[in-house]
């Protein structure tokens, strides 16, 4: 027996380099301690934990999850790299498969270096492995999307829309992979009970959203009961999507420490946001597209889909609008969903920012000590932050009172006028008439010009003011900017078109979703150049921002008049909306800072 | 902190006995002993009460005679509150695993204010 000691002694003596840094002292412990166990059966049994202790942890570190891994990468790889013949996007599937695999595999050694290796514990692990398998999932499925989307006719592969796109998808998913190691490393900046409790809240909102409409869009029900039903389980759901991250940070500041002061609250509300946004858009996205690329195969889900999505009409080509997962696909009479790419752009700001906006001294997270101005200043992320000046000044507010006034007023009159009409009217006709025959002999202008209102580029704008923001420090901007165009668009494609619905050659157009997004980052642009970073600085330079920024909303709304989605009243109603919109937000942004200093009457620098 | 009662009685044993003695140094094979756990049992609840704060452990200072130096277990403030409050719901557990352990194991439980040091 006592050579069975020895070698179960010897074994465990040189496995432990193998096991996780954390856990190398606890083997050694166990191991040290045999030799106070009285040697025999109890030493040998005593041994034996310590061999099932060790190849537990080392059979699961060292070999478990990387061969977990390369086997997931492994099934992928097979599954996507085939592709009917011609099937251009057989080229975009092995080119994303690589190349996420490649990014997988090395952000876990990039990470490590500046924060550490996976923290102790199973909840780290855990939510690790879940965020690598759901983007392995959401690439896996997207793969099938693209397989029948791109598929002849509707060659795609070839457009360089379509490589910015896959650059853009592949970039987004390294973003998310190094949230995740970063969120679960041992040094993370993350507090582990607010990545928990984010993760979990984001699970529940994408489980919620996937439910409320599986392939993004509204359902469709027939009855009128089940039809008010499900339009209230729609606002319900929307009023979860956006509280699940405020509630998420409150519960993840009172679990991480009562104790701690008011400023440095903002971290762990943020983090606890950006997990749930994080989060829910990976399972929407990852379901969502699932469900897609089950489509094509499934009679019975294609039943379903012809009979709850608009005049969608269950036919493999019609799969090709979704165009991947990209961009979304017009369904019918309804307008545009926003595409899964747009939610997981800004899924995660939007979370982040509403928890931070939850954490914020004077938020109501916890008591706060008396006093607190709501410009002091606390970190994010290494940033110093604070919830910023208000929004407007005295006058601004006015004037943006009477604009969101004005622009309710525009968007209700015009659409009573022009309620149920598929024609254009005498004045539509005749600014419409000149703009598409002009448009009409330069072929492929219009798609330009309207280009800057649809929806990765309006993502990539808003994402360059939310950081602008988070670089000077204005938390509140950086919220308006956040919300500003899925607000609009909400606002637009979810109530107002609908509401009146006025169509154009069959297609839902009243407001323009085009217009309204360029226009709600036109406001929002105006909302941020309001106080200006000097006082007093660089007027000219605004108002020529501005002028320009406006130029740009009267092109797109050119272009989307140009290629016939739209009637010229439709964009004005459209401008409307989006800068309506911002107006609102921004005041109700404002609330909090006037309501803890109602003395500040206006801000002498304000421009 | 609320740390729910979500502990297993294994868990709870090892709790009930480091809070017998808050300010003593333990160590494994001693906590084997008298809450009658196997090694492969009693290590992973010691690493996962580590993780949670509520144990700190170290190794012993001085290099004793005869024998190697021992790692060594404690139990926290934070730890102390909330194994009371998770005893304080499940009054019987510690007794259940004892009384478990002593069937199985044939072994007489070492009364809790036995007087050991790690």
């Amino acid at each position: 027996m006592d050579w069975l000691t020895t070698v179960i002694m010897t074994l465990l003596r040189y496995s432990e380099p193998m096991l996780p840094a954390g856990q190398r002292a606890w083997a050694r412990a166990l191991r040290v301690e045999a030799d106070q166990v009285p040697a025999g059966w109890d030493r040998l049994a005593w041994l034996a934990g310590g061999a099932r202790f060790t190849v537990r942890e080392a059979a699961l570190n060292r070999l478990g999850y990387p061969v977990a891994f390369a086997a997931a990468v492994a099934g992928t790889a097979w599954t996507a790299w085939s592709g009917p013949p011609g099937d251009s996007a057989v080229v975009i599937n092995r080119v994303d498969v690589i190349t996420i695999s490649v990014i997988l595999a090395g952000l876990p050694w990039i990470v490590g270096r500046a924060r550490g290796p996976v923290a102790d514990g199973r909840q780290a692990r855990m939510i690790r492995t879940a965020g690598y398998a759901a983007i392995l999932l959401l690439v896996l499925v997207k793969t099938a999307v693209e397989r029948v989307a791109d598929a002849v006719p509707n060659n795609l592969a070839g457009s360089a829309l379509a490589w910015t796109g896959e650059i853009a998808f592949l970039a987004v998913m390294a973003g998310y992979a190094a949230a995740v190691l970063a969120c679960t490393a041992r040094r993370s900046p993350a507090i582990p009970a607010a990545v928990a409790i984010g993760t979990v809240a984001g699970v529940t909102v994408g489980l919620l959203v996937y439910a409320l409409g599986p392939l993004g869009f509204p359902l469709r029900f027939t009855g009128w009961w089940p039809a008010r039903l499900y339009d209230a389980a729609m606002a319900l759901g929307a009023l979860l999507a956006l509280g699940a991250p405020v509630v998420a940070a409150r519960v993840a500041i009172r679990r991480a420490d009562v104790t701690m002061p008011a400023r440095s609250r903002v971290r762990p509300g943020a983090i606890a946001g950006l997990c749930t946004g994080m989060t829910a858009a990976l399972v929407v996205a990852a379901l969502s597209t699932a469900t897609i690329a089950l489509l094509p195969y499934d009679a019975g889900l294609r039943n379903w889909a012809a009979g709850h999505i608009g005049q969608w009409t269950p036919a493999v080509g019609q799969v090709a609008s979704v165009v991947g997962i990209r961009v979304g696909y017009v369904a019918g009479n309804s307008a545009f969903a926003a595409g899964y790419l747009i939610v997981l752009l800004l899924s995660p700001v939007a979370g982040c920012a509403l928890g931070a906006w939850a954490g914020r001294p004077g938020g109501g997270a916890a008591d706060s000590p008396a006093g607190t101005a709501p410009s002091s200043r606390y970190r994010v992320a290494g940033l110093h932050l604070r919830y910023g000046e208000p929004l407007l000044d005295a006058g601004a507010r006015r004037r943006a009172g009477v604009l969101l006034a004005c622009s309710a007023i525009l968007v209700v009159a015009l659409g009573l006028l022009f309620a149920h009409q598929a024609t254009a009217d005498r004045l539509d006709h005749g600014i419409d008439a000149p703009v598409i025959t002009w448009l009409a002999g330069h072929p492929g202008l219009a798609g330009w010009l309207a280009f800057p209102g649809s929806q990765l580029p309006a993502a990539a704008l808003s994402a360059a003011m939310v950081i602008g923001c988070l670089l000077t420090r204005r938390l509140n901007g950086a919220l308006l900017a956040a919300i500003a165009v899925p607000a609009a668009i909400a606002v637009n494609d979810g109530l107002c078109k609908p509401l009146f619905h006025r169509t154009y050659l069959g297609v839902l157009s009243y407001p323009s979703g085009h217009t309204a997004t360029m226009f709600a980052l036109v406001a929002t642009l105006a909302v941020l150049l309001d106080v200006p970073l000097r006082p007093g600085s660089g007027r000219m330079a605004r108002i020529a921002i501005l002028a320009a920024a406006c130029a740009l909303g009267a092109v797109v709304a050119a272009g989307v008049i140009g290629l016939r989605w739209h009637y010229f009243t439709d964009t004005v109603a459209g401008a409307a909306v989006g800068i309506g919109t911002v107006c609102a937000i921004a005041l109700v942004l404002d609330l909090p800072t006037r309501r803890r200093r109602p003395s500040v009457t206006g801000d002498p620098a304000g421009g | 902190m609320g740390h729910r009662s979500s502990f297993s009685v294994q868990t709870l044993a090892v709790l009930a006995e480091l809070c017998a003695t808050p300010s003593r140094w333990r160590h494994g094979y001693g906590l084997a002993k008298v809450t009658g756990l196997k090694s492969g049992t009693l290590y992973p609840v010691l690493v996962r009460l580590a993780d949670r704060g509520l144990v700190e452990a170290c190794w012993e200072d001085e290099q004793p005679a005869g024998r190697p130096r021992r790692h060594l277990y404690r139990i926290t403030p934070e730890g102390l509150a909330v194994a009371t409050t998770a005893l304080a719901q499940a009054p019987s557990a510690d007794d259940q695993v004892r009384a478990g352990s002593r069937v199985r194991r044939g072994r007489r439980v070492a009364a809790q204010a036995a007087p050991w040091t790690g």
